[in-house]
């Protein structure tokens, strides 16, 4: 009997554990005993850190985007269809079409979306650098930007890569003054935390870099409201800032399916930390933003996650035990120190990152990886 | 130690130089450090898996030859698929017109050849 492995999600998650799977269960695809199909939305995958620099001019939309058709193994098959409803004890999933598909094994990398409505006015008053859209019209922004108050604020956490808004900061930064106009602009960056970001040897290390550039830490600052008219936006501890230009992280949401199928407390998966299986439903795993884990909304952690669903489910299918385990491994890059310099961090469950001194070399490094991405959306790399 | 100090103090210009080239080595180590510390072991064999494929088509395909025909045969695609000048639909008697032109000849004669090599290479 054929057994059927379903992946929701075209994202990075979703096409490397695909790939991966095809690669460790060739013959059984081959041989039509095995079949890995993957379900998203669009049609195409968004690779989503190339957003950030769209804001600034550096990539274009057509560089972070392709086909998923494209990207997967050629023996997948691909639906391009939402899911909309799962049904854990019959294993069903429904399409947004009309139709469902029957699972023995299913993978959820679902990942997050922007909840900008759950803040009254962040929508109508701030930018964004989350998407292609949201990228181009700050592009046109920060083109006409050049006197005043321009606010990075951490509205909701947690949100996709949690260095963005430090590496937003940096390359607003030396924007301004390449231009010259870093003494007309002041810069803030807003957190609602004590502390900018989790881990304390990033904070140790950017704080002080950050205050030398002349970019304001408001540390606690937790954004209730947002005034579109007056340009003012207004903590829960009843302080207001006024801002010229507003660019927000804005609060994240998981995908409706995960919330319909009542797969955790929240709108996240609940998933165990090591196995990666979603823990409220048999032959169910969750990988990437879509879970509950305390460990970054990453591209890395959806990448590694991906290798071990892989591996667990080829063994699963094979009827042995799966012995694959997820330590956190989590790797990224904090770019745009004076435009041109960048340090990278890596660290497991528990551990805290050494951070290497910013480069220009490490800078390339990451750029380098931003056009070999693919060969990771396919499996290669 | 000492002598440490006291080549210090007879070339202070070369140590500096010294010390600035240890500076962009302690960087390039920074580098070697992120691919060991993100690559894992599939990672590695994949990547190994690739370039030994492509290291083995790059062997027939680093042959002069190869590379002045697939050059050519590059470029061709490149024309012939520019969307400014799509090709025309041709049917059966445009095909004969075709035929007549000896661009499509020389062309024909080369896919002839090809098809012959090739043939004896399936053997």
């Amino acid at each position: 009997m054929k057994r059927r492995i379903i992946v929701v999600g075209g994202g990075s998650g979703g096409t490397i554990v695909a790939n991966r799977l095809a690669g460790h269960l060739s013959s059984e695809i081959r041989s039509q005993a095995v079949e890995v199909t993957v379900v998203n939305e669009t049609s195409y995958q968004l690779y989503k850190p190339l957003t950030l620099y769209m804001a600034f001019g550096k990539n274009e939309e057509s560089e972070a985007e392709r086909p998923v058709r494209e990207l997967l193994n050629e023996d997948l098959p691909f639906i391009q269809d939402r899911g909309v409803g799962l049904d854990l004890d019959s294993k069903e999933l429904e399409l947004a079409s009309g139709s469902s598909l029957s699972y023995d094994y299913l993978v959820l990398a679902t990942g997050s979306k922007l909840a900008l409505g759950r803040v009254p006015g962040l929508k109508e008053s701030s930018h964004h650098f989350y998407g292609p859209k949201g990228s181009i019209k700050l592009r046109e922004e920060l083109a006409e930007f050049e006197e005043g108050h321009l606010v990075v604020s951490v509205v909701g956490v947690p949100h996709m890569c949690p260095v963005a808004p430090m590496e937003f900061s940096f390359i607003a930064d030396s924007w301004f003054r390449e231009r010259g106009l870093r003494d007309d602009v002041k810069i803030t960056y807003t957190f609602p935390g004590e502390e900018m970001i989790g881990k304390k040897n990033i904070v140790e290390w950017a704080t002080p870099l950050l205050e030398e550039r002349d970019i304001n830490l408001e540390s606690g600052f937790e954004v209730t409201e947002v005034d579109p008219d007056g340009e003012v936006l207004k903590s829960s501890g009843g302080e207001e800032m006024e801002f010229d230009l507003l660019v927000s992280i804005p609060p994240h949401r998981g995908d409706d399916l995960v919330t319909g199928a009542d797969l955790g407390e929240g709108e996240w998966i609940e998933t165990d930390k090591h196995t990666l299986e979603a823990k409220r439903a048999e032959d169910v795993y969750a990988i990437g933003d879509a879970t509950d884990l305390s460990t970054s909304m990453a591209g890395s952690v959806a990448h590694y996650q991906s290798g071990v669903v892989a591996e667990r489910l080829a063994s699963q299918v094979r009827g042995e035990v799966p012995t694959a385990r997820y330590d956190g491994k989590t790797i990224c890059f904090i770019d745009g120190v004076d435009g041109d310099k960048a340090t990278f961090l890596e660290f497991n469950y528990g551990e805290e990152p050494d951070i290497p001194p910013e480069s220009k070399l490490i800078h390339w490094a990451k750029h380098s990886y931003n056009k070999a991405y693919w060969l990771t959306a396919k499996g290669l790399l | 130690m000492e002598e440490l100090q006291e080549a210090i103090a007879q070339n202070p210009e070369a140590v500096a130089g010294f010390i600035e080239r240890l500076d962009l080595t302690n960087q390039l180590l920074d580098v070697v450090s992120l691919g060991t510390r993100a690559m894992d072991d599939e990672m590695v064999v994949n990547l190994v898996g690739m370039v030994g494929r492509l290291g083995e088509l790059l062997e027939p395909a680093s042959h002069e030859n190869t590379i002045a025909g697939l050059d050519k045969l590059l470029n061709a695609v490149a024309e012939a698929s520019d969307p400014d000048n799509p090709p025309d639909k041709v049917g059966l008697m445009g095909l004969m017109k075709a035929v007549n032109d000896p661009d499509v000849q020389k062309a024909l004669g080369f896919v002839i050849k090809l098809a012959k090599t090739l043939g004896k290479k399936l053997d």
